[in-house]
This record gives C-alpha cells, structure tokens and sequence, in this order.
C-alpha cells in the first residue's frame, strides 16, 4: 500500500514538473488504444459479421452411398430440431438416368462382402464403388433436386423462392441455363417455367415425393450459424437420425461445415497477431516519453537507496508507475470510446451492427496493460544494472 | 563538416526511438501508397469504361455450366449464342475480341484481335498513335496496336516481327500504343457484382485489327479462337426498352447481364467500401506515427535545451540553435520519405523491365508527390510543439536552472 501510495505521489509529481511530457504520454497512449479498439471491430472477422450470413457455415451434409426414400418420418424428426433451432431449408438430391428415371441400371450395381456381411451397392461410372454425385458429367445423367422450404433464400441465385405458390402443385421445372428441352421424370411430363443459374434442375417438393425419387444428398441450411460446439452436437444427431432411420445403409457420409470454422479461427489468430504487433510498435515509442519521466526521478531513487531500497523495490516501484499510467489511458481510452461510439464513432465503422460488449473491452484492456509490460522489459533490466553511483551521477 | 558532426551527435543520442520512428512511418507511407494505387487504378478502369459507345449497352456473361464440356462444340454453341444476340433488334453490335498467343524477344505476348466495336467500347485506352479506323491499312504489312513492358521502348511507327505459334515470323506496323500502366480490355470476369476494375488487364499484348486478310494470316499459325464467354452488347440510339428486354430475356436463359448502370454503381461501391476498407490499417499506422513523431520531437527538445544553452552561451545563435533541433526533428520524416522514394522508383524499374507486374494497382512517379506533401506536413505539424517549448525556455533560464541544480 505504501508503494502504491509513494507511486501514485510520484507520478503526479511527473505531471507537475513535466506537464507537457506527460500530456504527450497520455494522448500518445490513448490515441494507441482508442485505434485499438477500433481497429477490433473493424477488422476481426467475429466482430465484423462477415461471415454470419455465409452458407458454407451453415450447410450440414448427408451423403448416402445406396439413394434412400425420405420419408415423411424423417421429416419429421428434423422439424423437431427445427422447432429448438430454426432450419431455413433443406435441398433434397437425386440422380435420374437419360430418361428421368432414378433405376440404377445393372451395370452400375455391384456386390461384395465386407465383415462377413453380403453388400449391394451402387457404383461410379469408372467402376469404383462410391456416390453417383461425385461424377455428375461422366454420363447422361441428370442431376434432379428440390427445396423443402421453396429455396427460402439459401441457395443459388436469384435467391429468392423457387416457385410460386400455384406452380408448387404442378409440374414444372426450373433448369439449368442452356437447357430448353421439357423433362419426362419418373414417366410424368415437367415443363420447364425458366432458366436460372443453378447447376441442377429444381422441381417442386410436392411433385418430387410424388413421383417416389430416391435421395442420393441432402443438404440441410440452419437458420443461424452454431458455435464450434454445437457444430459437433448436430452432427451426431444427424449421424443418431439417419443411422437409425437407415439402419442397412452403411454408406451413410456426413459434412459438417467445422473445416471453416476452423479456417475461420485461423484467420481471427492471424488478425489479432497483426493487431498486437501493430500496437506494440506503436507503444514501444511512448515507452521513450515514459522513460524520460522516470529518469527525471533519478535523484530521488539514488537518495531513496542510499537510505536503504533495495534497487527490486526502485524497479518495482518504477513498475507499478508504469502499470497504473496504463491503467489510467486504457479507462480513459475505454470510456471515450463507449461515450461516444452512438454519436461518433458508429458512423465512421466499417460494417453495419459493430457492438461491443463488456467483455471485449476486458480483451482490449488485457491486450493493451499486457503489452505494455512487455515493452517495459528491456527498460526494467536497463534500470536494474544501474548502481546508486550511476544514478547520482546521472542525476547532475 | 562541423555542423554534421554536430548533427549526428545529437542524433545519436535517440537513435533507437527514431529507427522505431523511420520503420514505422515507412511502412505506413508504403501501405498509403499501395492503397492510392488501388484507387488510382479503379478511376483509371472506370475512365476507359465511361463512354458514349459503352453508355448504352449491357455486359453479357455465358453460363458456362451450361455449355458442353467438348471443345468444338463449345465453340459453336459460343458463336451461335453471339450470332443470336448480335441478331436481335436494337442491338447495335457487339464487343469482343479473339485471342491467341504469340512471342516478341523471347517473352510470350497476347495476340488480340478487336472487331470494329471493341475499337469503339475501349478507344480510350489508347495514349498514343491511332486505332484501326483511322490508320493507313493499304500495306500487306498488318497494323498492330501494343501494350505492354516489352513495347515500351518502340515508338509508334515501328515495324516488329512477332513469332506466331509456328515459330513463323509476323511483321507488323505499329500504329497506336496503350501506355501506362499498359491496361489493355479483359472479359475473363463472371461475376454478379462486376464492376469496372474488373475490365482491364496489365499485360504484353498486340492488338490486330478483326480484318478477314489479317483473321486468315494469323489463323494460319496460330491459334485463333473466338471463344468469347462474356463481353458487352451494345444497343443502337434507337433502341426501345421492349427490344432491350427482349435481348435481356433471351440472355437470361444462356447467362447473365450486368447493365452499364449496374457496373457503374458497383464501381462506387468498390471506390467506398473496399478501398476504405483497405486504408484502415495503413491509416492507423500514419496517425499513430505521427503522434509519436510529435512527441519524440519535443521529447528530444526538451532533452537538448541544456546543450543548446550551453552552445548559445559560446556564440551559437538562437536561429541557428533552433536549426539543429529543426534538422533533427525533420530527419526521421525525411528519411522515411526518402525511403518511400527508393520503394517507388524500385517498383517502377521492376515494372519498366517487365520482371514485375502490379495486379489492379497504379504506380507511378506521382506517387512520389504524395510521399512530398506528407512530409512537409508531417515536418511542419512536428515543429510547432518543439518550437513552442523552444522559444518558452531562454538559454540563459535554462543555464542557471541546471547550474543551481
């Protein structure tokens, strides 16, 4: 407590003896954390929300090696999740042979045994057993898919519903550009209503369980985008659903969108690296400021030595100056910024819908008070090899 | 001699905090200078684009999903979808451009041949000589139009051989050059929110003129295509907006349009978005630099007022005391201009020799005046703090406060 006090007395003494020295600190340093925090929301992907509307952080999966029926059961389960979390669409996928018909022809069909166990599957056209999507232009195939929740603006564009509420109930089809020849799907006729740029043709959901189309794919869009956990947490119950539901099915493949997460992560790392070194170079020159106010303490710590402190309490005292002056510019960086963000500071932001909250304020202050003991080291470790001669005589 | 050294004495006693100064500026000043050369190259691409011939007229992009994967049937469906669209009522023509390769002292180069509405669509590229329309084209010797660091050296009314893909030698005249930075018309984009930036490349490019003579000599040797999968359709002064949405309706099904007002709106977009995106950090960096110049400057002031009595005190007059401290406080600013300096002329030689190039940015000796102006800013906003504390302590106060000390 008595340091702390003999601190305190002596940094006002700074101010008093070299006003415009230590005015210049403190603008220098807050000027430093107030483009901080700036800096912060602007450029780190998290705060931005760049990436909260991205598809591929939302799209799970599910691959099915033998194409399977959806049923309405299976719809069902997932509008349970629906109901806790909020599902914007699924986009249910088929393969049809030249003439609209989803028979895997025999040539395609092969049988081997795996742990004693008789498998049926079907096979890619180069003869390799796999999923008939990933070699959609290796043949005359056609790639047929359809939205549950009419595209409701997930996928492609223009993203907007696919079809309109009259057209949900009859036989039509959106095809890829280029394709101007109606299709004959499972015996029915489809006319084409447009072309837009989707790389599948797109028919009604009602018309598509009609005609019993088995799914080879599924992809399912989340309202909001989880957190990395509830990634995982979703994925297994997709992986409980679907292994349950198709208990025969051992080609049943499920992609999570974790890799961008990940990637995600790597890029906030990356961001908040430049930031601290960015900052640190900055605040290494009013260190020099800094340095220039506490050598002008010189006598008073050789006087203070000679009656008996140790040089560990000069620098520990020199220390706590240092700590609390930062202390003093990181509040006063943190309240600027936090009074004048709605009338200021919201205006000149980058990205729309910047907050700050309480805890992202506490990492400023952490990265800011951090760092400035870093720097502060190397002219800890100057003072610390000076003797009460050197002192005295740097003094005069 | 005295002076210097007096000079680097003093300057020796900061050197650690103005080496600190001159990276830190330096680099801030070299971020500026690549943010300006976005800029600079978004205007450049938005000032060839904005014409009478582009005004009216759409960018046209072929989805090319739905082409065939087959090459020779890529290439019919291609022109039969151009043929459809040049067919259309209202449609004035369309700008397009074939493409091959060839090679000029050892270095590939684009072979380009623009039909008489590329000529028109992208007139303003050229900063020397003429274009087709208006040169002499009665020689047997085609008339060429280059771009590019290999031509650089050539002035117009040269004649070149080009090797064609056959190792046959081409002669050609030529009769125009697109100077720099040597952005010549590009189509490659696909994309929903094309804008003007998009339109141009920096490349060793020839340009011949869509002559069925030169299109048969140069088909001979090289491999001509008109595999054009995007470029601008332009509609005639007559043009109603029934036929205009008759064209866009037709190319809806095989593709997508972006207008000439959409592309000019997404321009400004990227003019106000992107590019002030990009400045944050280099904006941060100059603010932060120059606060700390200021306070390194009176910091150093404040130090050198004793040694500056003392030289007042053995003749020195206070002007030129002041000078000292000023040449000082000047240094760090210079030096890091000076180094800004150095940056563009080296990026300007690497460019000039073709070893570099410097994609969707401009860079040139202009950007040198900025780094000027900065530093004369910068030099003048540093001293007048110093200044203050300067004229605020006489030498004779200063002595006797450190001589009672």
């Amino acid at each position: 407590m008595k340091t702390l006090k003999l601190a305190f007395s002596r940094i006002f003494t700074y101010f008093s003896e070299n006003k415009m020295i230590f005015i210049l600190y403190l603008i220098g340093t807050i000027s430093c954390i107030f483009m901080m925090i700036y800096y912060y929301g602007n450029t780190l992907t998290y705060k931005t929300g760049i990436n909260d509307d991205e598809v591929s952080f939302k799209l799970y999966e599910i691959e099915f090696l033998d194409p399977v029926d959806i049923t309405a059961e299976t719809l069902e389960k997932l509008k349970d999740f629906e109901e806790s979390y909020g599902i914007q669409d699924i986009i249910l996928y088929s393969v049809l042979d030249e003439n609209g018909n989803d028979t895997i022809e025999p040539e395609y069909i092969i049988e081997y045994e795996e742990d004693g166990r008789r498998i049926v599957r079907s096979v890619t056209y180069d003869g390799s057993p796999g999923y008939r999507l990933s070699y959609p232009g290796a043949t005359n195939s056609i790639i047929l898919t359809s939205y549950i929740n009419n595209n409701n603006n997930v996928f492609y564009n223009p993203k907007s519903n696919t079809f309109t509420s009259e057209q949900l109930h009859q036989n039509v089809l959106v095809a890829p550009k280029g394709k101007s020849e109606d299709l004959k799907i499972q015996g029915q006729d489809f006319e084409i209503i447009r072309n837009e740029s989707v790389p599948y043709y797109v028919i009604p959901i009602e018309k598509y369980f009609d005609s019993k189309i088995r799914t080879t794919k599924m992809q399912i869009c989340i309202s909001e985008r989880f957190s990395k956990n509830m990634v995982f947490r979703y994925g297994d119950f997709l992986k409980n659903l679907f292994k349950g539901l198709y208990p025969d099915n051992t080609g049943i493949k499920f992609y999570l969108p974790d890799a961008f997460y990940g990637q995600e992560d790597f890029a906030v790392q990356q961001e908040f690296a430049l930031i601290i070194a960015i900052f640190m170079v900055s605040i290494i020159s009013f260190m020099f400021l800094l340095k220039y106010l506490i050598d002008s303490n010189r006598r008073e710590n050789s006087i203070l030595m000679m009656v008996g402190a140790k040089r560990k309490h000069i620098v520990a005292m020199n220390f706590i100056e240092n700590l609390v002056l930062m202390l003093i510019s990181t509040f006063i960086a943190i309240a600027l910024h936090a009074l004048l963000y709605n009338d200021v500071i919201s205006k000149a932001n980058l990205y729309e819908n910047i907050t700050y909250s309480v805890q992202d304020y506490a990492i400023i202050a952490i990265i800011s008070i951090g760092i400035s003991i870093i720097v502060q080291i190397p002219f800890m470790i100057a003072y610390w090899f000076k003797n009460i001669r050197k002192l005295k005589e740097e003094s005069r | 001699m005295k002076k210097l050294n007096l000079f680097f004495l003093s300057f020796s006693q900061s050197v650690f905090s103005s080496i600190i100064l001159i990276i830190l500026l330096s680099v801030a000043l070299i971020s500026v200078q690549d943010v300006i050369g976005q800029y600079r190259y978004i205007t450049h691409s938005r000032y060839i684009i904005e014409n009478e011939y582009l005004e009216n007229s759409d960018y046209f992009m072929i989805d090319l999903e739905s082409l065939p994967v087959e090459p020779d049937k890529r290439f019919e469906n291609t022109k039969s979808i151009r043929e459809k669209i040049s067919s259309f009522d209202g449609v004035d023509g369309i700008a397009y451009s074939q493409s091959g390769t060839g090679n000029y002292r050892s270095s590939i180069v684009n072979i380009k041949i623009y039909n008489e509405y590329m000529e028109k669509a992208f007139g303003k590229e050229l900063s020397e000589g003429k274009w087709f329309e208006e040169a002499d084209s009665s020689s047997n010797i085609p008339n060429v139009v280059v771009t590019g660091a290999i031509f650089d050296d050539i002035p117009v009314g040269s004649d070149i051989s080009i090797k064609l893909n056959d190792g046959v030698s081409q002669k050609v005249h030529i009769i125009g050059k697109i100077g720099y930075p040597w952005y010549a018309a590009d189509y490659s984009t696909i994309s929903d929110d094309v804008s003007t930036k998009n339109f141009l490349i920096q490349s060793n490019q020839v340009i011949f003129d869509d002559t069925d003579w030169v299109y048969e000599l140069l088909n001979k040797s090289s491999d001509i295509k008109s595999l054009s999968f995007s470029y601008f359709v332009l509609y005639n002064n007559n043009c109603t907006e029934e036929q205009k949405t008759a064209v866009r309706d037709y190319m809806e099904t095989v593709g997508t349009y972006a207008s000439y007002d959409t592309i000019l709106e997404n321009t400004e977009n990227d003019i106000h978005e992107e590019l002030i995106k990009s400045l944050i950090t280099p904006i941060f960096l100059l603010i932060i630099a120059t606060i700390m110049l200021i306070s390194i400057s009176t910091l150093n002031t404040y130090k050198k007022l004793k040694e500056h009595s003392i030289y007042y005190l053995c003749g020195c007059s206070r002007k030129k005391s002041f000078a000292y401290l000023f040449a000082e406080i000047s240094f760090v600013a210079i030096a890091a201009t000076i180094i800004n300096i150095i940056y563009v002329f080296t990026t300007m030689s690497q460019l000039m020799s073709g070893n570099m190039g410097y994609g969707k940015c401009i860079i040139d000796y202009n950007n040198i005046l900025f780094s000027m102006i900065y530093c004369i800013i910068t030099i003048v906003i540093t001293v007048i703090l110093p200044f203050i504390v300067y004229k605020k302590n006489t030498p004779l106060e200063i002595y006797r406060r450190n001589h009672n000390d």
